[in-house]
């Protein structure tokens, strides 16, 4: 296990690197000197250029980009530009927020998903599969920003049971902040849940036509047995790979929803950094996203190789 | 002499299961229940964005007195919107403005892939390169891509596309190479080359054709994907700039009515369920037929 | 003949439906029985119905097949009406099953031991120590070294022998009665099938199991059940003891099956008889005998009406009026007219060919690895040949001996890491683009897989004409001509050149695939395993087809397989391959009959005879 870990940290490792430079070159790219922002349309050259000097922009870009990454290690990423307030604290702000919106849309998915996948492989009752491929095929069809207007146009203006849009932090008061959270994390888990729940389904079926299973009929193993020892184990380590996967697309499909539902997450301060050009506070939540979805991936592929004994082996 | 077609039973001794498969298998999906139910309802889609200027006297930015007019208002049969615009030229000029996105969009993506797939199969070093630029933007999910463009660009049409198209690199062009890895190590590429069939022609003549499938699938779900994105870049305000009218562009610009003026959002919120849900049942109906 | 049967099946009825909606019969009025300890073979091809008989046995038809018609019954209870509880509780427990493919039946991510603790639990072991001691010794009673420590390792740590002997140790756990092993043995080299066999053998013994074995293989047979049932085309054609059917066939298809079987025992350049025609489409209504079509002493009757399994003298049944006719005027004649063979296997033919002529293609000492730096394989290590015009030269190996790869190497499939090949004298190792070009249209290749080896997508004309345009052999309008031409020597029709490959049979597909290796006229053929994957009925057609071409062409024929008498019967000359060397090379005849390596011999000693003594000039009544 060790071993397969010190093989797949390199290739993460890198590519977090080149993300990091990706990040860095292109937003200094940008048209538009962040010290002339900041210092508004009406300052001296005389001001901007102490801003500059202040900021480090005067430094040559290897130096401001060995030392953002040092000032990245040590956690003290600086102020931002436009919005007020250190950079480290608005992320840290909107991160409460944003993993709480996706821990809760991925239990949903995760609940959902097992529901349709192993309904959509095992029932045999006509009306449970219709409903089951009604449903993935609504979930997978119908995009998030929809989803997010019918569901408050349902919950909110017709039956006004839950509030539209809004967040009470769930340890705060988990009462009042479990309906607030209900709605956009039910919006942004729907579709990642109908891909899993038709992936485990297939693989459930892949599972359940081959050999081994045959093998264990043979022995007189009884079908629910089969489903659980035989067939479950072997259709799990691709379907975590996939659940791994759409972290990283709820973590994106998180900005969207936040948008929809007003969740003060990281979503809505990337885009107000961007809206007022606040250049680092774009540059390092860039850059905090990536590493997120490249740990995700990362765990993924360990979780895979600790359920597949093949892998470790390769 | 007889031909026999080895029937469906259990494996014999020591033979594989022949590849079955019809000549025109995506025809063949695209005449079943499912595929026919997709097709019209994306022709559906497709016509009215397309012939918009026959179906409406009005522009999509023409605006009247009446603001928020309910539907069947005399001239404006779904209403208009808070600006006192039609809302079905709004909708249907949307549709227009949302096939060229993801016309251009998706091609281009697919083609780029495509392109870079092909290059990673000509040689190792390539194919490393490659792969890691794959691995790179794959870190980059979705619409954090889109921010990212955008911070660059700023919003507007291009950047839609390009996001789009940037997105869908990696999955044609994984798709792809893993097909004609696949392909390469077939009995039947060894056999044409032990033939003398020349490379180009091994490439053209049995690894392509035997890897369209997949690809074919793809392109009906990445128009889907495509949708998507337009729709939700639209709604963060990092899309189409206003007062263009896209079918994102318009569903957000009704969120603020939804409880007074729900018609507002009702034409934007069929058409991209309708469009999306045709792609979907269209890709699944060439994806069942394919796997047979 | 007192005891009541263990097992009796009659009148076993099994169809499909096909996906164009119509019935497919597998399996048509099957009866046999089965005593207690009794070990029987199901022998057949494929298609005969032998695989789907044993599932249905079990209900475990897969698909839409179902039992229609008939009962199978188990000390009395029929389990073709059994309901699910009671099918359980005889699956493992009364019957256990061993299937054909130890890769795929084993299930990858359970450890052994949770593959043989799934099997206890169900039939009723509930304390979890106890589970464990019985499968340790579950898994030494079927020769696992170490199996206390073996019992965590997964299924792909452990030999493919091995997976089997853990396989049978699965069907062993409920302690059955009957033991049902669907071509336990096919997917195995030959030394591993011989261990097995041995294995399956001294269970049944000791334990009392009856076993029922299906299985393609006559050697099989031979060596491992006393009883032997014969199936064609879903039917039962022949029911005796195993030496009796073997020596004194009397049924017309047992006699060519058993015609068509390569004999080790038989000279160099001894022709192989294949039975003419193709098995009987299932999907079409069956009236008669299934082997009327294909059968030289069919009468009228054969073809209108089936024949019953009837007495055809001594404790033989078959299905066949003839043979049934005969018996009974040997019983009215007496024991002495019994000799009469009924249906004659045609005299074992010598093939005239021509002596080889000068050498053209040279190896020295070639060799090959694959893999990375982490996972190194040398597949060819030192391999060194000659091969003359007019020459086959056999080469013999079991899975990884390097002989495919050599086949690919030779060939210019894949290039050589060292060592030179020749042609007429010239060194082609590494040729340039040009001079490969040319190498290439004088050494052609046929492959194993006639399922892989053709594109899908491509007409059979296609496949065949690609090499005439590689090597613009003709001007593009006379191709077509020159692919029917082709298709005919190969004996196809060349109508066949619009069709694509799926709506052909494995043997034809192998005789496209052979049209195509002799579309450039090339001086050497090399032959990967071109039979192995074929029925030994086709199989002999095939051989016949190569051979004939030999002696009409002046092919130099490298011709490799796994399966020793096939190889002995084509060669002039052996090279036996083990571990990526050639261990022993010689004449064929002097190389199967005075082996000097010790692993000729135990190949020689492993391969299995359909009949255990054979005295070559055998005594045929013309």
């Amino acid at each position: 296990m060790r071993g397969y870990l010190l093989r797949r940290l390199p290739s993460a490792l890198l590519v977090l690197l080149a993300a990091s430079f990706l990040v860095f070159a292109v937003l200094r790219l940008v048209p538009g000197d962040p010290a002339a922002v900041l210092a508004g349309p009406d300052a001296s050259p005389e001001t901007e250029a102490a801003i500059r000097a202040r900021l480090g922009l005067d430094a040559p870009l290897p130096t401001q980009y060995v030392r953002w990454l040092g000032d990245l290690l040590t956690g003290d990423l600086g102020p931002s530009y436009a919005i007020g307030g250190r950079t480290a604290d608005l992320i840290g702000d909107g991160l409460g927020a944003t993993v709480e919106l996706t821990l809760g849309a991925l239990l949903f998915v995760v609940v959902l998903g097992a529901a349709f996948g192993i309904l959509g492989a095992t029932a045999r009752n006509r009306w449970v599969l219709g409903t089951v491929r009604v449903l993935t095929t609504g979930a997978l069809a119908v995009p998030p920003f929809v989803t997010g207007v019918l569901l408050v146009l349902l919950f909110s203006v017709l039956l006004g049971v839950l509030p539209p849009g809004g967040r009470v932090p769930l340890l705060a008061a988990p009462d009042l902040g479990v309906q607030y959270l209900l709605l956009p994390s039910l919006c942004l888990a729907l579709p990642s849940a109908a891909v899993l729940g038709r992936y485990l389904k297939d693989g459930i079926e892949r599972a359940l036509a081959e050999d081994y299973v045959r093998t264990a009929t043979a022995a007189g193993i009884t079908p629910r047995r089969i489903l659980r020892r035989h067939a479950l184990p072997n259709a799990l380590p691709p379907v975590v790979t996939l659940l791994g996967m759409q972290t990283g697309h709820l973590l994106g499909g998180a900005v969207l929803v936040e948008a929809i539902f007003a969740w003060p997450g990281l979503g809505q301060l990337a885009e107000q950094a961007l809206v007022r050009r606040d250049y680092p506070v774009v540059r390092d939540l860039l850059l905090l996203l990536v590493t997120v979805f490249v740990l995700v991936q990362l765990l993924t592929d360990l979780v895979h190789a600790w359920l597949d004994p093949r892998i470790r082996w390769e | 002499m007889t031909t026999h077609t080895p029937p469906a039973r259990t494996k014999p001794a020591g033979t594989r299961t022949a590849p079955r498969r019809p000549r025109h298998a995506h025809r063949a999906a695209l005449a079943t229940a499912r595929g026919r139910t997709g097709l019209a309802l994306v022709g559906v889609v497709v016509l009215a964005g397309l012939l918009a200027p026959l179906l409406t006297g009005h522009g999509p930015t023409d605006q009247s007195g009446l603001s928020l007019a309910a539907p069947g208002t005399p001239g404006h049969p779904l209403g208009t919107d808070d600006l006192g615009r039609d809302l079905l030229a709004r909708l249907l000029y949307g549709i227009r403005a949302d096939l060229g996105i993801i016309a251009a969009a998706v091609p281009l993506g697919a083609a780029l892939g495509c392109l870079l797939a092909l290059a990673a199969a000509a040689h190792p070093v390539l194919d490393t390169v490659v792969q890691r630029t794959f691995d790179l933007i794959l870190a980059f999910p979705g619409l954090i891509l889109a921010l990212a463009v955008t911070a660059i660009l700023g919003p507007g049409r291009l950047p839609v596309i390009l996001v789009i198209a940037l997105a869908e690199i990696p999955v044609f062009g994984r798709l792809l190479r893993t097909g004609i890895l696949v392909q390469r190590g077939r009995e039947y590429v060894t056999a044409a080359r032990v033939g003398g069939t020349s490379g180009g022609r091994i490439l053209t003549r049995h690894i392509l054709p035997n890897t369209a499938d997949p690809l074919v699938v793809q392109i009906a779900v990445s128009l889907t994907v495509a949708v998507f994105v337009e729709g939700a870049m639209s709604f963060l305000g990092v899309g189409v700039r206003p007062p263009e009218p896209t079918l994102g562009a318009v569903l957000s610009q009704s969120m603020p009515y939804l409880a007074q003026a729900p018609h507002f959002a009702a034409g934007p919120l069929v058409t991209v369920t309708a469009l999306v849900l045709g792609l979907s049942l269209a890709a699944e109906a060439l994806n069942r037929e394919i796997r047979r | 003949m007192t005891t009541p049967p263990l097992l009796e099946v009659r009148g076993l009825d099994v169809e499909f439906t096909t996906p164009d909606g119509g019935t497919l019969h597998a399996v048509r009025d099957v009866s046999f029985t089965l005593r207690r300890g009794e070990t029987l073979a199901v022998v057949g091809e494929s298609g005969s119905g032998k695989s789907t008989t044993a599932l249905a046995l079990l209900r475990m038809l897969p698909g839409t097949g179902r039992i229609s018609g008939g009962t199978v019954r188990l000390d009395g209870e029929d389990l073709a009406t059994a309901g699910e509880d009671r099918l359980r509780a005889v699956r493992g427990a009364r019957i256990g099953m061993v299937f054909q493919d130890p890769m795929t039946a084993l299930n990858p991510v359970l450890t052994v031991g949770r593959h043989l603790d799934e099997v206890l639990r169900a039939h009723g072991g509930t304390d979890k120590r106890a589970r464990r001691a019985r499968a340790v010794e579950l898994l030494r009673l079927v020769g696992i070294p170490d199996p206390e420590r073996r019992l965590d390792d997964h299924p792909h740590q452990f030999s493919g022998g091995q997976r089997q002997r853990v396989l049978i140790a699965m069907a062993l756990a409920g302690e059955p009665d009957v033991l049902l092993a669907d071509e336990p043995t096919t997917a195995l080299d030959a030394t591993v099938q011989d261990q097995i066999l041995t294995l399956l053998g001294e269970l049944t013994r000791t334990t009392g199991t009856a076993l029922v074995l299906i299985t393609h293989n006559m050697g099989v047979v031979a060596r491992s059940c006393a009883r032997v049932l014969v199936l064609y085309g879903g039917t039962v054609v022949e029911d005796g003891p195993t030496a009796e059917v073997l020596t004194r066939p009397r049924h017309p298809y047992t006699a060519g099956l058993l015609a068509a079987v390569p004999r080790l025992s038989a000279p160099s350049g001894t022709r192989l008889t294949g039975i003419p025609g193709t098995p009987p489409d299932l999907s079409l209504p069956l009236t008669g005998c299934a082997f009327a079509a294909r059968c030289a002493l069919a009468e009228d009757r054969c073809h209108t009406a089936a024949p019953p399994l009837a007495d055809a003298g001594g404790t033989v049944r078959a299905a066949c009026f003839p043979a049934a006719e005969r018996a009974a005027r040997a019983a009215l004649a007496g024991p002495d007219e019994d000799t009469e063979p009924p249906a004659a296997p045609p005299v074992p033919a010598r093939i005239d060919r021509p002596a080889p002529g000068r050498v053209v293609l040279t190896a020295e000492s070639l060799s090959k690895t694959y893999g990375s730096r982490r996972r190194r394989f040398t597949a060819l290590d030192g391999v060194s040949l000659t091969l003359a015009a007019g020459e086959t030269l056999g080469i013999v190996g079991e899975s990884g001996s390097g002989k495919s790869t050599l086949a690919r190497v030779l060939a210019h499939a894949h290039p050589a890491d060292g060592g030179r090949i020749l042609l007429d004298g010239r060194d082609v190792t590494r040729p340039g683009r040009a001079e490969l070009h040319a190498v290439r249209r004088r050494v052609q290749m046929v492959f194993q897989d006639p399922y892989a080896s053709l594109n899908p997508r491509m007409t059979v004309g296609e496949i065949v004409a690609e090499p005439l345009r590689a090597f613009a052999i003709g001007a593009p309008g006379e191709r077509a001509d020159r692919v029917a031409e082709l298709l005919r020597l190969v004996g196809l029709d060349p109508a066949a050149a619009d069709r694509h490959p799926r709506s052909f049979s494995g043997g034809q597909r192998q005789r496209i695939g052979i049209a195509r290796a002799l579309a450039p006229e090339p001086d050497v053929l090399i032959c990967d395993e071109p039979v192995s994957a074929l029925d030994v009925s086709v199989q002999a057609q095939i051989v016949g087809l190569l051979t004939d071409l030999q002696r009409d062409l002046g092919l130099a024929l490298v011709f490799i397989a796994h399966d020793l008498a096939v190889v002995r019967q084509v060669s002039h000359r052996i090279a036996v391959m083990h571990d990526g060397r050639i261990v022993e090379t010689g004449g064929a005849d002097e190389l199967c009959e005075h082996p000097r390596d010790p692993y000729t011999r135990a190949l020689l000693a492993a391969a299995p005879e359909p009949v255990p003594v054979r005295r070559v000039p055998e005594a045929v009544s013309a």
